[in-house]
């Protein structure tokens, strides 16, 4: 990441690396229960396959040979969870969990488990931002977090996350949840020196002196000084100033509240920055 | 009984001197896994493992018990059939959870697990077109230069070029990288066993650029419409680049590799140490190396 992070310059990853500590997703060590006595011959061959599995990493392999053994045993629910919580798959891993405290609930550890399905519960929701495109970079929220590929967490609540790339634009909101996750692929090219998004959920466009905008979109200006209003002139009062260079990417953010009504005038805020791409080069 | 799997541990690699220590016939046993465990035990007295092992199974095919897979275990570890070995012991501390040697017999198990085997790389005979040059290349496992050109022994008994290379039990990538041809091989080796990796490869494959990796789901492209390169040897334009690199249908960042003209092969390693589950590019380890050849 690091390296990386030297090479798309212009981004402040210190940033991502506080949001990673700030959101620490839950320790990655294994905890195994052994098995239960009195087990057959079957399904104590496949529980020692999970077991052995497991230790070689080979941890999708572990949960099949388990589920082989029976999920309606104890432990084998709560070494599924676990195995499933190592795979960063939260949500799996709770469901696991509450099943090996409903089988079994007078369990020593309860008091442990249910404290670790409450931590696992809290995990913020996980996001990946990627695509094809080289030096492509992200923005959440209007806030640069980092060059794609980026992964992180999202506090939750509402969120706008956009990927800009040297000729790719991608965007998406999401309603961020704990245990959560999702991915954007930019996919699509689309050039322009102007992308606009915001946090508002219009996503509409409006023309102005000749010029049309277009929210969550990228689309090419003439170099210069932008002025124009969120929506169409007369229909808003909250003025839109922005400055197209004349090399590289100008980046719109129009901070809105999520739902506005067209007719009234909406509080925005804007924040505009410029996005130079690098020539490439290692 | 702890005290003997304390004297095998201190003796280093398990299997390297190995130390019976057996555990005694349950009370419970049927009369006939009782008889075939007693048998096991006085022909593992006499030193004839193989015997032992035999009537060991039989037992516990009768009449599972902990005891009696411990004592399988403890045979195919002294035949040093540790594979074998380290599925009987995860086979007992299942069937024995509360075992109070647990600790000392899961410490045994990861000290089998790690012990180092052999591959033995060799090519085809002379007279298949696709055999190789093992003398004229570069040999890399898992990325990493364990052979430069130079002379490859003949060895016995099979009369033929061989390297001998000492690496950990698993899965491995060999490569070997020649001023003609490159060849590929994925090979596996189980602990303490050997296992024969042969290298074959079209007579001439050109190219100064080798990229390889640990697992086939790693791909690389030199750019958004470009060919896999992934276990194949391409010729790139001379001067730094910044290769596409997708785990499974995950993104991941570019690999940058600098490209040398004349008689030098860029080599690049990808591998992983996260499983598949994750749902992003995992962390990639990327090892690089300039292959120089003689012109």
């Amino acid at each position: 990441m690091t390296r990386y992070c030297r090479d798309v310059r212009r981004f402040v990853c210190v940033s991502i690396v506080v949001a990673s500590v700030a959101l620490a997703a839950p320790p990655t060590k294994p905890v195994r229960k052994p098995a239960p006595a009195g087990l057959d011959a079957d399904t104590l061959a496949n529980f020692v396959d999970a077991v052995i599995a497991d230790k070689a990493g080979d941890l999708e392999r572990a949960v099949t040979r388990y589920q082989n053994v029976g999920k309606a045993i104890p432990v084998v629910a709560y070494n599924i969870a676990d195995l499933h919580r190592r795979m960063e798959d939260y949500e799996r891993a709770v469901e696991m969990y509450k099943k090996y405290l409903a089988l079994a609930p007078n369990a020593p550890d309860r008091a442990a488990v249910q404290r670790l399905i409450d931590q696992l519960a809290r995990t913020p929701m996980s996001i990946v931002v990627d695509g094809e495109d080289l030096d492509a970079v992200v923005f959440i929220d209007g806030k640069p977090a980092g060059p794609s590929p980026l992964v992180t967490r999202l506090a939750d609540g509402y969120h706008v996350v956009d990927r800009i790339g040297p000729g790719t634009y991608e965007s998406d909101s999401v309603i961020a949840k704990p245990m959560g996750y999702k991915r954007l692929t930019a996919y699509r090219e689309r050039t322009g020196n102007v992308v606009m998004s915001s946090s508002s959920s219009y996503g509409g466009s409006w023309n102005d002196g000749g010029k049309t905008f277009r929210m969550h979109d990228r689309f090419t200006l003439p170099p210069g000084r932008v002025d124009t209003f969120f929506f169409k002139p007369g229909q808003a009062c909250s003025p839109v100033s922005f400055e197209v260079p004349a090399d590289g990417i100008v980046y719109v953010f129009v901070e809105a509240p999520r739902e506005t009504k067209r007719d009234r005038c909406t509080p925005i805020k804007v924040h505009a920055q410029k996005i130079q791409f690098p020539a490439v080069k290692p | 009984m702890r005290a003997l799997v304390a004297i095998a541990l201190c003796a280093g690699v398990a299997h390297a001197q190995p130390a019976r220590k057996t555990k005694q016939a349950p009370d419970k046993f049927t009369k006939a896994a009782s008889e075939a465990f007693t048998a096991a035990a006085t022909a593992d007295t006499n030193g004839d493992l193989r015997t032992a092992l035999g009537l060991y199974e039989k037992a516990h095919a009768i009449s599972p018990h902990p005891s009696t897979i411990y004592n399988i275990a403890d045979v195919q570890r002294r035949l040093s059939l540790l594979q074998q070995a380290i599925k009987s012991y995860e086979t007992y501390l299942v069937m024995f959870p509360d075992a109070k040697d647990r600790a000392e017999v899961e410490t045994l198990v990861d000290q089998l697990s790690k012990t180092p085997g052999t591959l033995i790389i060799y090519t085809t005979e002379a007279s298949d077109r696709d055999s190789v040059d093992l003398a004229a290349g570069f040999v890399l496992v898992d990325g990493e230069i364990k052979k430069r050109p130079g002379p490859v022994a003949i060895q016995k008994p099979r009369n033929r070029a061989e390297i001998s290379l000492q690496v950990p039990p698993g899965e491995h990538v060999v490569d070997l990288v020649t001023s003609l041809t490159y060849a590929t091989r994925e090979c596996e080796v189980d602990p303490g066993e050997q296992a024969f990796c042969e290298l074959k490869a079209e007579p001439r494959i050109d190219g100064n650029t080798v990229v390889s990796a640990v697992n086939r789901r790693i791909h690389v492209v030199p750019d958004r419409r470009g060919k896999d390169m992934i276990y194949k040897r391409v010729e790139l334009p001379a001067g730094k680049h910044r290769l596409l690199v997708k785990d499974r249908t995950y993104h991941c960042a570019p690999l940058p590799i600098e490209v040398a003209g004349g008689n030098r092969v860029s080599y690049a390693f990808l591998t992983t140490a996260e499983p598949e589950g994750f749902k992003r590019c995992r962390t990639l380890d990327i090892k690089q190396h300039r292959l120089q050849f003689e012109p």
